[in-house]
């Protein structure tokens, strides 16, 4: 009771306090304990003065407090017992059962002038605070875990809109670009930045549809795009993304059980991906894959984004191959399908521009399909037809893949041979005739091809050089008989272009020689003389011709001295030469054929009289062959008349014939001053009716060939 | 004013057996060893006492103080940086630094832990001097070092004895300084020292 006394005595004015208070002394006994404390452990106050703290709570005997609250009784600084390390140091049950949360400060109460001192204990409950501040934090947490949601959807929705805006992009470029695979390469990097993958991928199905090759990507080693391929079937996720035909999500490579082994994601570390399978209109053309080198995973939106990309991508593809195979059958004949005109330009300018590049040579071969026209007329179109397609597609068989071909006109094609030298052309286009030849005796037509080719950049740099030059060839190839003609270079027409050869011509009576008929052969000997003549013709360079010819000849004969010689002319030719100075030793005969007397009488008189006077004598050749132009044998009076060949045999084989004959001639033999020759007497028997006519001048195979005058 | 240099070791013998002990009973709470520097000790004017204390540092830190008062005076505080406060408050009170009301759980933490090592530094002092010295209950601060001055009442001319020694928890990264300044008259401290001085040696 002492205590109480003594206690409430000092203490008192503390009972009404709000705080829990209570005051031990150095042993530490209880000295104080206020009416808050007592209600608060429902300990009266009765109870526990004079009691060691410690018997009634005793984990305040432990160290942690005795240690510092030894200190006090020394008179040392006020204690701190807080409620977040302290939680109480009296426990204080609530209604609740919890135990009430306290503040508690101990302070040192020095007791009169002795070195002694209490500790005065004063406890704050801070049980509402704390649940105001827990409460307090509580919603603080929910607020935090609101903004964490609201910012993980958020987060989604803007990720969400990336890959609409994504999608978007991918669809733009794909309107706007139409090379394809430009489009695929900033479509495969639009995917990986969106996705933020490694790696992404486009692998289109090959014709064969067995294997997958890398067509477009990014995050992929040097030199695997565009050669890398995968298998189909379940050797690879592409593979198995094709089968299924539906999105194929991994996330961890390592364990997947559904496909195995595909080596070009493993060689690229790959450990998480999806792919999704690109559809153009039911065809499965490929798979488009996003992979990760960490594990990750893809959400429904990451697999929605990427199968969108790929339908975008697929139609991209598809439209790309329709407006391909519109262009090709935009660019060929519909009847050979072949490349048609229009297309040729466009090829050309390519093959021009490679040909710079590489330079190499190539050739344009104009190719006119003779005989045709007949087959139309006489077998009708439908055949026709049928001949074109064959034609065309035994041009394409026996030439290159690498050489274009193009359907000009209606029987007209040209090829282009790349990178070929003559002997090459000569090889390809003898090649092409006999196909042509082959296909004509299969519909049992006499099929060839006349082929002008032109040389870039020999006859011609560009479209119109080239065909042009071509054309003039082709027209070399028709008129002069060679099917085959390469360039327009000039003939250059010289003394070696011809080669004279000597006919005699003979008194049969005298057996004596009596002259030469001078001719033109083809000096190699190829072509016969109506085709020597008529390739000249072809290239307009015939009358240049028969000029060297006639000053070969006349050249030769006085060389050889020849006493008389006669030299096959025209009236052209003489108009435009002028009379050409001869030795007087050397008698002259210029053959006039009488084809082209007939017209302009008094112009070839004159012209004849400016010849006569320089020494010339004159002949009308081929008499009995053609028109009898009387009134010029009349006015110009003829050294000589040469029967032609085909009157002699006339007479031969019809005896009233010859006699008509014989009675023509002795008329006509006053209109000429020298006498008449028959001309092409090869036998005996003709030799007889000759002479029975009463001609006398003979030349022919019977008495010798055209010859070189050795 | 001039301080012997054995008092100064002596000082330094209080001091340090006083941070030694609040160590011991902050190693008790932590369950961590906590390394002690050497104090420092210094004597100078007290209007160069700012120019001092802003060596220490000019960030804002977290303080607990204590004033005391009696036949010496003036201040003790235990000073962390923010970083290192939070770190300690949240082993102390077993909460998450990262996360809500920080405040009060620092407050209420560090008050006690201040609380805790500045009784033992002052504590052994007072105990061993045998003086009569009263204190404040520590209060926590956050704020720069210099306001430690303007909030106590030195007498501007006298000198003042700056006591500093560094403390670190390394498992925990964290550390600070105690501080202790004695302001003007420490006759009564320096008597003190050298009774006890005469006793040790008697």
């Amino acid at each position: 009771m002492d205590d109480v006394v003594s206690g409430d005595a000092r203490f008192g004015i503390l009972n009404d306090v709000p705080v829990g208070v209570f005051v031990l002394r150095r042993d530490f006994s209880v000295l104080f304990w206020n009416r808050c404390l007592e209600d608060w452990t429902g300990i009266p106050r009765s109870k526990i003065l004079g009691t060691h703290i410690g018997k009634l709570f005793p984990h305040l005997t432990q160290s942690k407090y005795q240690d510092r609250l030894q200190l006090i009784f020394e008179g040392g600084p006020p204690i701190i017992f807080s409620s977040q390390l302290h939680k109480f140091l009296i426990p204080s049950p609530r209604r609740n059962g919890q135990m009430g949360i306290q503040h508690t400060t101990v302070t040192p109460i020095q007791v009169g002038t002795s070195g002694d001192y209490l500790a005065l204990f004063s406890i704050q409950d801070v049980t509402d605070l704390t649940h105001r501040i827990q409460e307090y934090r509580l919603m603080q947490d929910q607020a935090l875990e609101e903004i964490k949601e609201r910012r993980r959807v958020e987060d989604e929705l803007r990720k969400r809109e990336r890959q609409q805006a994504a999608t978007s992009e991918i669809g733009a470029f794909c309107l706007k670009t139409s090379d394809l695979q430009e489009v695929m390469n900033k479509s495969v990097e639009i995917i990986a930045n969106t996705l933020g993958v490694d790696l992404c991928k486009i692998l289109l199905l090959n014709e064969s549809g067995d294997a997958l090759t890398l067509a477009a990507g990014v995050g992929w080693r040097e030199g695997t795009v565009g050669k890398a391929t995968v298998p189909t079937g379940p050797n690879s996720q592409a593979g198995y993304t094709l089968m299924i035909k539906a999105p194929v999500i991994v996330e961890n490579l390592q364990t997947e059980m559904r496909f195995h082994g595909p080596p070009l994601l493993f060689e690229h570390e790959v450990v998480a991906g999806m792919s999704v399978p690109m559809i153009s209109r039911q065809w499965t053309i490929g798979v488009l894959g996003a992979h990760s080198r960490e594990q990750r995973e893809f959400s429904p939106d990451d697999v929605a984004f990427l199968q969108n990309a790929s339908n975008l991508i697929s139609v991209a593809i598809d439209r790309k191959h329709a407006e391909e195979s519109l262009a090709q059958r935009s660019i060929r004949d519909a009847l050979t399908n072949l490349y048609n005109r229009r297309h040729f330009h466009d090829r050309l300018v390519e093959e021009v521009s490679r040909a710079g590049r590489n330079r190499q040579p190539f050739a344009v071969l104009l190719c006119d399909l003779d005989g045709f026209k007949l087959v139309n007329d006489t077998r009708g179109h439908q055949i026709g037809d049928e001949v074109l397609k064959r034609a065309s597609r035994s041009i394409q068989e026996s030439t290159r893949g690498s050489d274009l071909i193009f359907r000009w006109g209606g029987d007209e094609f040209v090829v282009v041979l790349s990178n070929a030298d003559r002997t090459g052309i000569l090889i390809a286009a003898d090649r092409i005739r006999k196909a042509i030849q082959k296909i004509g005796g299969e519909f049992g037509l006499d099929l060839d091809l006349s082929i002008g080719v032109a040389l870039y950049p020999e006859h011609g740099t560009n479209e119109d050089e080239l065909i042009r030059l071509a054309d003039r060839a082709l027209y070399i190839a028709k008129k002069g008989g060679y099917r085959v003609y390469i360039g327009t270079e000039e003939y250059e027409i010289n003394e070696h272009s011809v080669q004279a050869v000597f006919q005699p011509v003979m008194d049969v009576l005298s057996n004596e020689r009596l002259g030469f008929e001078a001719l033109c052969r083809d000096p190699e000997g190829k072509l016969s003389v109506p085709e020597f003549f008529k390739k000249y013709n072809a290239i307009g360079q015939l009358s240049q011709l028969k000029r060297i010819c006639f000053l070969s000849q006349l050249r030769i004969a006085e060389e050889m001295g020849l006493k008389r010689v006669f030299l096959n002319i025209d009236f052209d030719l003489l108009s435009r030469v002028t009379p050409v100075p001869k030795s007087a030793m050397m008698e002259v005969v210029l053959e006039i054929s009488e084809l082209e007397a007939l017209k302009d009488l008094e112009k070839w008189l004159a012209i004849a009289a400016k010849w006569r006077s320089a020494g010339y004598q004159f002949a009308i050749d081929d008499f009995g062959a053609g028109f009898v132009s009387l009134p010029f044998i009349a006015r110009l009076i003829p050294e000589y008349i040469k029967i032609d060949r085909s009157t002699i045999l006339q007479a031969v084989s019809s005896r009233p014939f010859g006699g008509f004959l014989k009675s023509l001639l002795q008329a006509l033999s006053s209109y000429v001053t020298k006498g008449i020759i028959a001309e092409g007497v090869e036998r005996e028997e003709e030799l007889q009716v000759v002479k029975d006519i009463g001609i006398f001048m003979v030349q022919g195979y019977l008495f010798g060939r055209p010859e070189a005058l050795q | 004013m001039n301080i012997r240099p054995e008092q100064f070791d002596a000082l330094k013998e209080l001091i340090n057996i006083g941070v030694a002990r609040a160590a011991g009973m902050l190693n008790q709470m932590l369950h961590h060893s906590i390394n002690l520097e050497v104090p420092q000790i210094k004597l100078f004017p007290s209007d160069m006492l700012k120019n001092e204390l802003q060596k220490l540092g000019r960030e804002r830190l977290a303080t607990v103080r204590m004033l005391f008062k009696g036949s010496f005076s003036g201040t003790a505080a235990l000073v962390f940086p923010t970083v290192s406060a939070s770190k300690l408050a949240a082993v102390l009170s077993e909460e998450d630094p990262e996360t809500s009301d920080m405040d009060s759980v620092r407050i209420g933490a560090l008050s006690e832990v201040g609380n805790i090592v500045l009784n033992g530094v002052m504590g052994s002092i007072g105990n061993v001097l045998k003086e009569q010295i009263s204190y404040s209950i520590p209060t926590y601060l956050e704020e720069s070092i210099a306001s430690l001055v303007a909030t106590s009442r030195s007498d501007p001319t006298g000198a003042i004895l700056l006591a500093e020694t560094r403390f670190s928890i390394e498992r925990l990264q964290v550390g600070g300084d105690i501080i202790l300044l004695f302001e003007s008259s420490f006759d009564t401290l320096l008597a003190a020292i050298d009774r006890m001085l005469e006793v040790d040696l008697g």
